[in-house]
């Protein structure tokens, strides 16, 4: 299954994916009216946004390919869930970095140690050791399971640092579903949804691109053993 | 707070925007490139394998 999704996006999606980047640049630039109260900055926050969804939809594709690498011990579940943690981490340090940025616009600060903001640290400083783990484990037939767990841990926080917003005091702003000062002009929701389907599929174009890359590594490494078995004289 | 407002808010936008593409051109280009290099390697293996003798 997972190997015709992955051939199926690596055939299709290129197209779809530079069209709804270029549409969503457009409405960006110049469809979208300026916000009234964060001005021209809040434009970063059309790009933010679906990077953080792509992101939690990436780790949490991830926690779902380990808990079936764990269960079925199929080498095709661990490739899809490292493509997605890779991704994910991409995705995530795009929120970090343009967070940054936006941070010291709206607050004068690049970093401040917000519920949000500390929780989605976490959340990234847990990847960045799974995806060290899966290099310091490279020759070791454990490692694949290690990570699965490890993964999977990381998946479970996602949901912590989706609702820090509501379960501690912040600073970070609720734009969606937030009757008090969320976004309300169509045009905004339009390019915001136009944005978020853009980076979902660049998402899961580049986890397809990810995950040939993973299967490659492997039969590469199968047909060395084979030519190295061939060279030895048993 | 030390905010920025109006006109002076345009290269924060557009230094975030510079971000998200370098980083995406950048992963891209180091998975094509991986992509390329390893099968480069596995046809290369596949026909060492062939002509070795069994």
């Amino acid at each position: 299954m997972v190997d015709a999704i992955q051939r199926w996006l690596l055939r299709l999606a290129p197209i779809p994916v530079l069209a709804l980047v270029l549409l969503s640049l457009i409405a960006i630039f110049f469809w979208v009216p300026t916000d009234a109260g964060l001005g021209l900055s809040q434009r970063i926050f059309y790009y933010h946004v679906p990077a953080a969804t792509s992101c939690f939809i990436a780790f949490a594709g991830g926690g779902i390919g380990s808990a079936l690498y764990l269960y079925t011990r199929r080498p095709v579940w661990d490739h899809a869930a490292h493509a997605f943690v890779s991704v994910g981490m991409l995705f995530a340090t795009i929120v970090l970095v343009t967070g940054a940025i936006w941070a010291r616009t709206a607050w004068g600060t690049w970093w401040t140690w917000d519920s949000r903001l500390t929780t989605f640290l976490l959340l990234w400083l847990v990847y960045a050791s799974y995806l060290l783990l899966r290099t310091l484990t490279r020759d070791n037939e454990m490692g694949p399971r290690y990570a699965a767990v490890l993964c999977i841990v990381g998946a479970l926080n996602v949901p912590l640092v989706m609702l820090a917003t509501r379960l501690f005091r912040t600073i970070h702003p609720q734009v969606i579903n937030n009757p008090q000062g969320g976004i309300s002009d169509p045009r905004m929701v339009t390019t915001l949804m136009l944005s978020m389907a853009a980076e979902i599929a660049l998402m899961l174009w580049l986890w397809a691109l990810c995950v040939s890359t993973l299967r490659l590594g492997e039969r590469v490494n199968l047909l060395s053993e084979e030519s190295y078995r061939r060279s030895v004289p048993s | 707070m030390n905010t920025i407002t109006g006109s002076g808010a345009l290269p924060y936008v557009g230094a975030a925007y510079a971000a998200f593409f370098v980083l995406i051109f950048l992963y891209a280009w180091r998975l094509t490139s991986a992509t390329r290099r390893l099968s480069e390697r596995v046809e290369e293996l596949e026909r060492e394998n062939r002509s070795a003798p069994r």
